[in-house]
């Protein structure tokens, strides 16, 4: 009997192995955003947002990492419209801080929250980029997400979080609002075995042969195609609160002004200096919403002050007419923005110098 | 705690692993522990409900025996287990449902009557254990079996995790004696069990949750769907909700059985039954024998003629249309049922009486079609199950009869590969019930069989779909 139960626990680990590995041979490899301006696959597999360590630019280059949200991925431009791209292209021309080999690493993706701009924080904390711009809104801290686990994200970042040297940079209080077992077993899980990764991908790819296959047979909220990489970028459908005319609801609060404050603690601690931004936004002082707005500016005007972490408030640096929604910018708005930040990013470096 | 988690994959050997290495109390006192941790890990206030249940039905068990030579008072601790416990699940479960309907009824006849929804969270499995605690009580008073003296043996058989939540709802005469003693597990208990649990994610994560995108999609719009989308939405669900529940029950008894622990079966391929009568013998088998012996048989039963026996089968398939949840049109699938049930034994008795039955050794042709003709009527019945209100009923048999617009809202040719899987699911059951599959892949060179399994795990990552559907019976 001892024999057969060996032999059959060594049979099910042969075929669970095999299947692995031919599931992390199958999965395409993504470029990282030393490569791209942001992350082609939309929410899954950079390596950014999977590997404990990222690929470092040559020795001469400067980097900058941007941690921001779906304003700096702007899924609806092509990727060399957004802001990033657009940054790093100004750094290179301006020769800002004496380099003309600037890389802009674009960290955003639809939807963040402060649970990833944490993590992605905490893996910072092992690397040494050049500067770090935390361009946010009040939205990346609502409060419907500040008792939520890992599942309440749509990246994969959480996958980082279980691993130790991260989850060891992660404070106490972010892991007792967050920390639910399943979430964190869940992300442990696909952090681990590239098999339960692999329908995702498996039902992107039947679903650009046959379209339709992924929302009728696999997923009916997931509209995204990992698997066609650039061609499209169709977000997966919120489903959060929505206002009367059927807008999206991030409920900005007492909660909401705790996770700013430990996203801020959190960049303090960084070895390498850290701006923090207030992303551009369009305001229309009638809508219920702007009350949050106000009610986050004035927030991380004094928070930043008390915490002593640079920042500076771009929320009305951009024409209203150039925006595509309340927070979303039209290629032109993106240019402004790109030329703002080089200008931070320009002052930032000549005052440290 | 939910049995297609990764948190019940931890749970489960830890368990496992502890419960094999104990002494019986140890084993008794650290399951029990063990099963509130997996009724209270989302909720912990509702273990306080179940516990309130257990020392109720412990307190009236040792007082049924107590007074054994007083019927009066024996009598009287029944109806105080039964009211206490049907109090308990009024209460969370049907308050708003009664308190709604009777201040309606209340205004019906010109009374100001008033009713202010409560909107209790229903806590999860009340029905299953209320109803398996009312079991062991009534077991008791009839004197079938003997009050449980231990405390701690009575609270495992009410609250033993693998069928807590949604059932089987366990009898205590077939429970209990086997927690009273510490059970041997061997490795084909092992082998069983896992196999069991293995198949029930596979039709719970593959097969339910990849039918309820269609069903979804039909019963959030019918209208705008054409009669042949609506009738394959209809009969999806149908394949949706039994290999939910039937998967469910696949991991109970599987978990049960890694313990030593046999616990009953609760399908029978239903999907093949031959008339509604042999449905009910084959679909929720513990419910349903729960409502024969305690509801059905103390009524009357067949005993007091053919009317009564129609009467009394309209009574319980009615409640045990309440007994699913406190809406209409729950009351309605049951009362559907109770009409065909009742037209049944109608054509049963006028089959008896002109002739007309099939004599002993007389060959069946009719066998196909009463299946396919029950297998219609059950689904039919579902409609009323999976609508969220009376309305939406109301709109699916208006599509199912092509009575509406329709046909804004196309899925193609995907109608014709749900199509292909319903033929697929009938296929794999008729080689169940008449070729004997299961005991064909039983009799296969183990190796073999362990090669299937591990492909199994395989295939249930690589095709569970990615859509979080909660079991349907978990909100009863």
């Amino acid at each position: 009997m001892r024999g057969k139960t060996i032999i059959a626990l060594a049979v099910f680990a042969w075929v669970f192995i095999l299947c692995n590995a031919l599931a992390f041979l199958l999965l395409p490899d993504v470029p990282s955003s030393l490569e791209e301006a942001r992350n082609p696959f939309r929410f899954r597999g950079f390596p950014e947002f999977v590997r404990g360590s990222s690929q470092a630019p040559s020795a001469d280059a400067k980097t900058v990492v941007l941690l921001s949200n779906s304003q700096a991925y702007a899924g609806e431009l092509p990727p060399n419209y957004g802001y990033p791209y657009r940054l790093r292209k100004l750094l290179n021309q301006r020769a800002v801080g004496g380099c003309t080999n600037w890389y802009v690493l674009n960290w955003s993706s639809d939807g963040m929250t402060s649970i990833e701009y944490m993590i992605l924080a905490a893996k910072l904390r092992h690397e040494q980029p050049d500067l770090v711009l935390a361009v946010t809104g009040y939205a990346d801290y609502r409060a419907a997400h500040y008792a939520e686990g890992f599942g309440f994200c749509r990246t994969d970042v959480p996958r980082l979080a279980t691993r130790w040297s991260i989850a060891r940079e992660l404070p106490r209080s972010y892991w007792r609002r967050h920390f639910k077992v399943e979430d964190t077993l869940t992300a442990w899980v696909h952090d681990q075995f590239p098999l339960n990764r692999f329908p995702e991908y498996f039902w992107s790819w039947m679903d650009f042969k046959f379209p339709g296959a992924q929302r009728l047979l696999y997923s009916p909220f997931l509209d995204y195609r990992p698997w066609e990489l650039r061609k499209k970028s169709i977000a997966k459908p919120l489903q959060l609160k929505t206002g009367p005319a059927q807008e999206l609801v991030f409920v900005y609060d007492r909660h909401s002004r705790e996770l700013l404050t430990e996203y801020l603690g959190q960049l303090k601690r960084l070895s390498s200096p850290a701006i923090v931004i207030s992303q551009p936004v369009r305001v229309n002082p009638d809508d219920f919403r702007s009350a949050w707005h106000f009610q986050f500016q004035e927030d991380i005007r004094s928070l930043a002050s008390s915490q002593g972490v640079a920042y500076e408030d771009l929320s009305q640096a951009l024409p209203g007419a150039d925006f595509i929604t309340s927070s979303h910018l039209n290629p032109d708005n993106h240019l402004r923005f790109a030329e703002r930040l080089a200008n931070v990013v320009a002052s930032h470096l000549d005052g440290r110098n | 705690m939910l049995f297609n988690t990764y948190t019940y994959a931890l749970f489960l050997p830890i368990v496992l692993l502890a419960y094999l290495v104990l002494p019986l109390r140890g084993r008794q006192l650290f399951l029990l522990a063990a099963s509130y941790l997996f009724y209270c890990w989302e909720t912990p206030i509702y273990g306080s409900l179940l516990l309130i249940s257990t020392l109720l039905d412990f307190a009236c068990g040792l007082g049924m025996e107590k007074y054994d030579a007083r019927p009066k008072v024996r009598k009287l601790i029944l109806a105080i287990s039964l009211t206490g416990n049907l109090t308990m699940l009024s209460f969370f479960k049907y308050a708003d449902f009664f308190g709604a309907n009777f201040a309606g009824l209340g205004r019906l006849f010109g009374f100001e009557t008033t009713w202010t929804p409560m909107h209790f969270l229903l806590p999860v499995g009340i029905s299953f254990y209320t109803f398996q605690t009312m079991s062991y009580a009534i077991e008791v008073y009839r004197r079938q079996i003997k009050a449980d003296r231990d405390f701690v043996s009575f609270a495992l058989f009410v609250s033993f995790f693998p069928q807590l939540v949604a059932g089987p709802i366990e009898r205590a005469s077939h429970l209990l004696p086997q927690l009273m003693v510490r059970q041997k597990v061997t490795m084909d208990d092992i082998s069983y069990g896992l196999t069991r649990i293995l198949f029930g994610l596979f039709r719970k994560l593959v097969i339910a949750d990849r039918f309820a995108i269609m069903t979804d999609h039909v019963f959030a719009a019918p209208d705008s769907y054409s009669t042949f989308t609506v009738w394959l939405g209809v009969l999806c669900f149908g394949i949706q909700i039994y290999h939910d529940f039937a998967g469910y029950s696949d991991i109970a008894i599987g978990s049960a059985r890694l313990f030593g622990i046999n616990i009953m079966e609760n399908f029978r391929r239903p999907m093949l039954s031959k008339s509604l009568a042999d449905f009910w013998n084959r679909w929720h088998i513990s419910l349903t024998s729960w409502f024969r012996d305690y509801l059905f048989t103390p009524l009357g039963g067949f005993r007091r003629g053919g009317v009564r026996a129609i009467v009394n089968g309209s009574i319980v398939l009615t409640v045990c249309g309440l007994w699913h949840g406190a809406s209409w049109h729950f009351v309605l699938w049951g009362v559907y049922h109770a009409v065909l049930m009742s037209l049944y034994y109608i054509w049963k008795f006028v089959q008896k009486r002109m002739g007309w039955r099939r004599k002993k050794g007389q060959r069946s042709y009719g066998l196909g079609p009463s299946m396919l003709f029950t297998y219609l009527l059950v689904n039919l019945s579902l409609v009323f199950f999976r609508s969220p209100d009376m309305a939406v009923v109301g709109q699916i048999f208006h599509a199912l009869a092509g009575l509406h617009a329709g046909a804004s809202l196309a899925i193609g040719w995907y109608a014709w590969v749900f199509a292909g899987l319903l033929l697929l699911n009938f296929v794999v059951e008729v080689l169940q019930e008449f070729f004997r599959l299961n005991e064909r892949i039983a009799r296969l060179p183990w190796g073999l069989r362990l090669l299937g399994m591990s492909l199994l795990v395989v295939l249930l990552a690589a095709a569970a779909v990615n859509n979080d559907v909660p079991y349907i019976y978990f909100q009863f």
